[in-house]
């Protein structure tokens, strides 16, 4: 559980939230707007100018020994490990640190290090690791013995496709023994299908706190179709579609789900001439950073 | 406080020492080349003279084996810290439940141990070998020498701590760390036996925790302090790492407050 009530730090401004136990919770945002401020804020590496943070029932930085022992972090900016460390002590200093059974703590690395990879790295020194091994051990670190809260920062930069599905599945069984887990990124597919709370910033500011479906609707309501049809050219003058582009029996239409649904619109269509195939795309959650910029992605939207 | 931890961590320092056999053969000649210029410059400074000041040359020879013996086991990583806070990692400890300060006594002790068995022994041996130097005492005198350098190695790694923890304010605390080794080899009586200082001197470096660290072992070992003088310097040398760990500490605190406030 992570709660803050009027929090103000840097460009966080009146920040007011909760978090709810075994919730994990999506914080996106332009880069500036406090991603990595609040998360810092919620485990204690910052001190709030005004306002209360509290993470498990506890102030994060007046009682951080106590509060670290039940939770793990993972910062992009921060360096897990020294250089100079060889991968296997690196990894056996967790041990050390949250006092973990032996045998325990062996079962587990070995089907992390397994999981994400890396079993072929534990002789290596930190150094010699490249970005993408490097945040692999570092997140098999982050995953080693049992927590109550996990805050990643920037959660998915230099990992793969099988490594973010690995750290996904890694995440999600955690959340399901209680974990609250909050994780921030700026590339937002990373985190679709995750996340069951979305925190979106801007400037400072909260300005939604809610799941993924409602935030997609009131942010990012405009839907893509495309259809290639055969026969006449349908006539799309009565069909409130924001933009179509015609080319060679195949159409492409751009709509807004709030004013106008697909099945209205495939209506209209299959009534005026014969459809081949369609298909409908929706929005992704990085679509509502770049909607809320102003920007309107037309160059994938016309793929 | 869970003990276990830091065990683990001086027992992984102290292998570790073990695993860079060219770096300690390295050290042992270094330290025994040093106590032979020692052991040749003050025979030449004696020359036929039995004693000066009341101070014979074998006394003076124990004197600086001791300390340079002594310096070898003393290990502090100055740069431990200052490491630390520059490249960030600093906030991944403070992140950890395990206290920072008690993690690198523990790695430093490890190491300190490592290097007692197998580098201060060694260097001992042959060092008595070759100069021959007084024999302790007594043998309540050996032991008490022996609680006066723990206290010694304490004195030592509160300065070095003290020293590391302004690198919360400053770039590079390099020059710090040079001007305070410096320091400690002259005042401590690590180069040159505080015997043959000017007296003023001597009244100075009384009044600094320098001496407490090399030469207050050292004349336990030679019996020159009574067994009230023992205490004294014992009590002295503790009251030197409170009063200088307290500093550190309340620097530390400091120090956590900036990281906490400005962010690193």
């Amino acid at each position: 559980m992570i709660s803050f009530d009027n929090v103000s730090k840097f460009i966080l401004t009146n920040v007011t939230i909760h978090i709810p136990k075994g919730k994990v919770v999506g914080v996106i945002g332009k880069s500036g707007a406090g991603k990595t401020t609040l998360l810092k804020l919620a485990c204690g590496l910052l001190d709030a100018y005004s306002g209360k943070v509290y993470t498990n029932g506890m102030h994060p930085v007046k009682d951080r020994k106590r509060l670290c022992k039940n939770m793990r972090i993972q910062f992009a900016d921060m360096p897990c490990f020294s250089n100079d460390l060889i991968v296997t002590d690196a990894l056996n200093d967790i041990r050390h640190f949250y006092s973990i059974n032996i045998t325990e703590f062996e079962e587990e690395l070995l089907r992390l290090l397994k999981l994400f990879e890396v079993e072929y790295l534990t002789s290596k020194r930190i150094s010699e690791l490249s970005l993408g091994q490097r945040r692999r051990v570092e997140l098999v670190s982050l995953l080693l013995g049992k927590a109550e809260v996990y805050i990643l920062d920037e959660a998915t930069i230099g990992l793969d496709e099988k490594a973010k599905e690995a750290l996904r599945s890694e995440l999600l069984s955690r959340k399901r023994h209680g974990a609250t887990i909050l994780v921030s990124s700026h590339n937002m597919s990373e985190i679709d299908g995750l996340c069951d709370r979305i925190i979106l910033l801007e400037k400072g500011n909260i300005i939604y706190y809610g799941d993924q479906e409602y935030l997609l609707k009131k942010y990012a309501p405009i839907n893509t179709m495309e259809i290639i049809y055969e026969g006449n050219l349908p006539d799309m003058e009565d069909v409130p579609v924001m933009k179509y582009d015609l080319d060679n029996h195949r159409i492409k239409l751009q709509y807004n789900s709030a004013i106008v649904s697909a099945a209205e619109i495939t209506r209209h269509i299959v009534g005026e001439t014969k459809v081949v195939e369609m298909c409908v795309h929706t929005p992704e959650l990085s679509d509502v950073i770049l909607s809320r910029k102003g920007q309107k992605k037309w160059n994938t939207l016309l793929k | 406080m869970r003990l276990s931890p830091y065990l683990a961590f001086a027992k992984k320092s102290f292998l570790n020492r073990s695993a860079y056999r060219f770096d300690h053969f390295i050290g042992i000649l270094d330290t025994l080349l040093k106590i032979f210029i020692f052991w040749e410059i003050y025979q030449t400074l004696y020359g036929t003279r039995v004693e000066v000041d009341g101070i014979t040359l074998k006394m003076v020879a124990t004197s600086f084996v001791l300390s340079i013996c002594l310096e070898a086991i003393f290990f502090v990583d100055d740069n431990y810290l200052p490491d630390k806070i520059r490249d960030g990692s600093i906030a991944n400890e403070l992140l950890r439940p395990v206290s920072v300060q008690g993690r690198m006594l523990a790695e430093n002790l490890g190491t300190a141990l490592f290097r007692l068995g197998f580098h201060f022994c060694p260097a001992f041996v042959i060092s008595i070998f070759f100069i021959g130097i007084e024999m302790p005492a007594s043998l309540p005198m050996l032991f008490l020498f022996m609680l006066s350098s723990v206290l010694g190695y304490g004195v030592l790694w509160s300065i070095s701590f003290l020293v590391q923890m302004t690198s919360f304010w400053l770039m590079n605390i390099w020059s710090l760390i040079t001007i305070k080794n410096v320091f400690v080899n002259v005042l401590s009586g690590a180069m040159i036996p505080l015997w043959f200082m000017p007296d003023w001197m001597k009244k100075i470096i009384d009044f600094t925790p320098f001496s407490s660290i090399y030469f207050a072992p050292v004349q336990i070992y030679l019996g020159q302090l009574s067994y009230d003088e023992i205490a004294c310097r014992c009590v002295l040398q503790l009251l030197w790492i409170g009063i200088i760990y307290s500093l550190g500490y309340s620097l530390w605190i400091r120090g956590q407050r900036k990281l906490v406030v400005q962010g690193g």
